[in-house]
This record gives structure tokens, sequence and C-alpha cells, in this order.
């Protein structure tokens, strides 16, 4: 008899993403390892078909069900690819025997990209840490051994943690945006900065702040700088935050598992001290960052999935009004998003020989400019990802770090 | 390590401009003489090369469709006594379509070209339905001036559109389409009139041109903005203030 192929719904985050996917919005981020040896393609290939058994909710394919997508389990194994293309580009996920996720080398970095579709940084975190030590393990250097994959990892996190009758969180109202042009289309552009953690955790320090609302506060004082400079129509800025709930909640699920919180600042209201941005950011937190508002959103989100009407409605025809949809209650109300993965660490038999780890946000055409960070060993790298040719902001951003007195290095992938 | 003199970031040897600002940075030798491995690919562009092998896809699928379409009609009037008029026109419009495709499916690069083969097209379309009957009855009177006006005016919004593109699309475009429509309505009306009583006795499309280009140079004059005397009465008057 033939073995009943196993299947997953998509999580309540994830659910959006295949249908709001397109060329420019490819909802795929990158986690990348840069070693200090180039990569043996082949023993990659090996490792990743290896560990790819202890991840048995990323060994999927997409579905098309009348209703929503799903993850169908699959006997086949990806292939590890010599990267050619601009990171976090689209991946044609939706066709036939095609993963939710890539594995790239070039030189001496080893890439892993994942659609949002089916999981968030700290799933891919733990894919690419388990990838390294299986290299690592098959070159010989003896690491520690994978764990065996628990149920809990593959459940929806959200549907578990759902409160009934929680009343929704307010409504965002549309927020600022950055007026560049767009470029080309299959372009991408990174500029990474590398900051000493040291300095840049004493720095914030000084302001009483934490790095993220550090970080955030910069973020926030470089688009006053901007907006004040071109006498823009004024609008609120609201960045997006997304906040890993495992931290909240008991879970250790591989799927997504995030709440975005949007502190926002109406520069209409007059200029603000980078000491006064901080002080709202510090509040903000304080207020947000608790069980109770973020189950109003969860119970938001998974409301909506759970309502009848939606569920009902044919899966092309929620391909057609999701994009529109997302755009006006998601990225519409965001002027850009920053997303901190923290601070990373590799076992110690292997943290010698792997030099850095990075992280690039998706593309998105609400928001053409999008920070990750990510921490690892005594640098941070603060990765902005942007569809335009335009450097204003990465230029604003980082000559206010220099005038700190805080060292930064400057990468890009730009030509 | 080199910096950029205006940012004050470090960067990589032998970057030339600052990734930031774009200011030339010194050439400065690697003292330690290490070997540089380039961090990222010098990147090929995915999206062309994907849309090409999507739309040759989509393409070939209807270019067998549409020469299935054709044999099928072939057979049906060579099998059947069908009306030869009917099956004609079928074969004519089903060979236009395969053209069209061809054009929206964006193989001709420039959208000047494109919109001219789009004319092209439908000229050769509508001398070939005007024709099925083996004699030329509307074509040059009506069809003709038609394709050539419309044309004319879509190159006509073009121009303006590429004009403004980068100041305020959302005046101009409806601006520029109000323009468009009025101009098309007087053309359309000329040529129906003369043709049909060899005179040109303008009525509703004047009542279009007047409604549509009032309406156009409204939004346009808001956007390069009233004289102050005009915009003073129209505060006074109405107590707002629109500027």
């Amino acid at each position: 008899m033939k073995q009943k192929k196993e299947w997953y719904r998509l999580d309540n985050a994830g659910k959006l993403y295949p249908s709001i996917t397109s060329t420019r919005v490819s909802t795929v981020f990158r986690l990348s390892a840069t070693l200090y040896n180039n990569i043996d393609s082949k023993v990659l290939q090996i490792a990743l078909n290896n560990i790819i058994e202890y991840f048995p909710y990323f060994k999927v394919n997409l579905k098309r069900g009348l209703f929503w997508y799903y993850f169908e389990h699959t006997e086949k194994y990806p292939k590890v690819q010599k990267e050619t293309y601009y990171p976090c580009m689209f991946m044609f996920y939706k066709n036939k025997n095609s993963f939710p996720f890539r594995v790239l080398y070039y030189n001496n970095r080893i890439s892993v990209e994942f659609s949002h579709s089916i999981t968030d940084g700290v799933g891919a975190i733990n894919f690419l840490k388990s990838l390294l030590v299986e290299y690592f393990n098959l070159l010989g250097i003896n690491t520690d051994s994978h764990k065996i994959p628990s149920k809990e990892e593959a459940e929806d996190a959200f549907k578990k943690y759902y409160v009934k009758n929680v009343p929704n969180p307010p409504k965002l109202k549309k927020a600022f945006h950055f007026p560049f042009k767009l470029n080309s289309k299959g372009e991408y552009y990174i500029i990474t900065g590398i900051i000493p953690m040291d300095i840049l955790l004493s720095t914030a320090k000084k302001y009483n702040a934490s790095l993220t609302q550090f970080l955030l506060a910069l973020y926030f004082d470089t688009i006053q700088d901007f907006i004040k400079s071109n006498n823009f129509k004024l609008l609120p800025v609201v960045i997006n935050l997304p906040v890993n709930l495992r931290s909240i909640y008991p879970s250790n699920t591989m799927r997504n598992f995030f709440i975005s919180v949007t502190p926002q600042i109406d520069f209409r209201l007059g200029t603000y001290s980078f000491e006064e941005i901080v002080n709202y950011i510090r509040n903000y937190m304080q207020l947000t960052l608790n069980k109770k508002y973020i189950n109003q959103h969860i119970h938001h989100n998974v409301k909506r999935e759970k309502s009848i009407f939606i569920r009902l409605i044919p899966l092309f025809l929620k391909n057609l009004m999701m994009p529109t949809i997302y755009s006006k209650y998601g990225e519409r109300n965001y002027t850009t998003g920053i997303s901190n993965l923290g601070l990373i660490t590799l076992p110690k038999s292997i943290e010698d020989l792997v030099e850095r780890i990075e992280f690039y946000p998706p593309p998105s055409i609400g928001n053409i400019i999008k920070v990750g960070t990510i921490g690892y060993k005594d640098n941070i790298y603060i990765s902005f990802g942007s569809l335009t040719k335009t450097t204003t902001i990465e230029k604003i951003f980082f000559r206010k770090i220099r005038k700190m007195n805080i060292p930064v290095k400057i990468e890009t992938n730009r030509e | 390590m080199p910096y950029c003199p205006k940012c004050g970031v470090e960067v990589d040897y032998k970057i030339t401009n600052c990734p930031l600002c774009t200011f030339p940075i010194p050439d400065i030798p690697d003292e330690n003489n290490n070997i540089k491995v380039s961090k990222f690919p010098r990147p090929e562009n995915k999206y062309y090369e994907t849309i090409l092998k999507i739309k040759n896809q989509i393409f070939f699928t209807l270019s067998i469709l549409i020469f299935c379409a054709v044999l099928i009609l072939i057979t049906i009037n060579s099998i059947i006594d069908a009306h030869p008029l009917a099956i004609n026109y079928s074969i004519i419009s089903v060979v236009a379509a395969w053209f069209y495709i061809f054009i929206f499916l964006g193989y001709i690069s420039s959208l000047y070209y494109s919109i001219l083969g789009i004319g092209i097209v439908t000229m050769f379309l509508t001398l070939g339905i005007d024709y099925v009957d083996g004699r030329i009855n509307w074509f040059f009177s009506y069809a003709l001036p038609v394709i050539i006006l419309a044309l004319a005016i879509i190159y006509l919004f073009l121009y303006l559109y590429n004009r403004s593109k980068f100041l305020n699309k959302f005046i101009f475009i409806p601006s520029y389409l109000f323009i468009g429509i009025s101009l098309l309505s007087v053309g359309l009306e000329c040529i129906l009139d003369y043709q049909a009583k060899k005179s040109i006795s303008l009525s509703w499309s004047l009542i279009v041109f007047i409604v549509l280009i009032s309406i156009a140079v409204l939004l346009i004059s808001l956007y390069y903005k009233l004289p102050d005397i005009i915009k003073e009465k129209i505060k006074r008057k109405l107590h707002i203030s629109l500027f």
C-alpha cells in the first residue's frame, strides 16, 4: 500500500506570504555564515542531506488546496546551489518539487534563504547552525550531535497560545514612506555596517537603553533628519519591529512565531531630541512587550484566519485580494522595518572556524528599505536591504554612529 | 584600512568610492598583502531571465492553441457547409489575436514600437474583416482614420506623461487622460459626421470636450498654482485655504 504523505497547515503568519509573493516582494530572507576556508560544495550537499531529516517540517513542497495552501512532505532532497543572483531573490516555491528555502555557497560563505511562509529568523538560525555543525562534522571536526525533532517544533504556536474574547488592537494609519525611485526588478542592494559590540553596548547603556532600543532610536532619528532636511509632507513615522514570541511564551516551534510591534513618532509635533526618542522607545517597549498586549495581536490574527467567511473564499480569490489587503493593512502603515535576531552563539568547537554571521531582511515594495541586525562574536552586523539606488538613509544612519565615536566598517554588494 | 573622508567609515581595500556617499576613496595598498576574497558574486539579474522563460512558455502554449483553432476552423469549413463569411471572420480574428498576444507579452521592448505594432495589427484586422466579402466598404472611410487618430492621441499622451512623470503623476495622469478623451471624441465626431453628411457640425463631442478640458485645466493649474491675486480671492470668498 502506498504510504500516506504527511502534510502541514501553514502557520497563522505564514498563510499570508504565498499569496503576496511576487518577483519584487520575494518574502525571502537570508542568513549567511562566512568561514575562513572555501566551501566544499559536495560536503555541503551531504551535510544538507543529513540534517534535513532533523527538520521534517522544512522537507516539504507547497501545494494548492481549494481554500488554503498547505505543505506536503517530500522524499526528494534540496540541492545546494552556487550563488549567482542578488540576495533574497524570489523563489518559485509554488512550483512542483520546489523547496521553500535554498542553500547557497560562494567562495567561503554558506547562505540559507528561507521563504517567510515556512519559518522566521529563529527557525532559520537553528537550521543554519545544524548545517554548519554537520558540515564541520563531515570535515572531521567533532562537534555536538543533533537533537531529535520534537512534535512541538512543528506546531502552530499562534493557535496554541490564542486567547478568545480579547478586544482588537488599535488600528494604524498611513505612515510616511521613503520617496525614492525603485531600482530594476531582480536587483536587491545590501549595505552592511560592522560595528564592535562592546562599544555599541556601552554607548547604548549611556542612554539607559538596550541594543534594540538604541538602534531603533537611531533609526527614528535618521528618518527625522531626512524628513526635516527635505521638508517632506509630514506623516507619522512607524517602524515595524518583529518580536520573537518564544521569549514570552514557552514554545520551541521552528515555524513562524512573531508579532510586529509598531513604535511610532509623529514629527508634526516638533523636533525630537535623541534622548526623547530613546525615552519614548523604552517606555513603548515596556507597555507593549507583555502577554496582555501581545495576546491582542495574536487574537486579532488568529480570529481572522478562523473566520468562516475568510475560510470559504477560494484560494485563487484570496491570491487576488491578499496583496491589496496586505498593502492597505500592512506595509502602508509602516515606514520601514528593523529585525534584530540577537546574539548568535555556535558550539565552541566550531566558533573559531566561522568568521561571521549576517542577516539580510526580505525585499518589499511597500517598505523599500528594511534593516536586519545580528550579533556574532565581537561584532554586530547591521544590514540595510534596499530596493532603491539611493543611499541617503544608510548614509545618515552610519554617519550618526560615527559621530558617537563608534567605529563602523561598511560593505556592500553594490557595484 | 581605507576610510571615507566624508562619512568616516572604514571600507575594504580596492574600493574606489564610498558605498554610502560615493565620495572617491584614496587607493591605499594593503600592508598585510591579504588576498582579497570577494564577498559577493558579480550578480546576474534573475528577473529578466526567469520572466523570458515564463513568457516563452505562455507564448508557445497559446501559439499551439491558436494554430489548433485555425486548423479546426479550416476543417469545419471543408467538411460542413458553414457560412464562409463566419469562418473567415473567425480565422482573421484568431490570427490577429496571435499578433496581439505577441505584442502584449512584451517581445517588442520599446513601448512606442509596441503601440505602433498594435495599430498596424488593428489596421490589418479591420482591413481583413472588411475585405471578407471581396469589397472594401468602410476601412478607408472609418477604420483607418479612427486608428490613426487613436494612435496620435496615445503618442501625445505618452509624450506628455514622459515629460512630467517625475513631477506629480497623480495630477498629470487624469489631466492628460481627460485631454486625450476630449480630443478623441471631437475627432470621432468629425470623422463620423464627414463620412455621413460630408460636412462637420459638432454636437455631443463639444460637450465632452468642454467639460473634460475644463477639469484638466483646473487640475493642471492647481498643480502649477494660480496667481496670488486669484488665490487670495478664492480664500476670501470661500474661507478656505486650498493652496
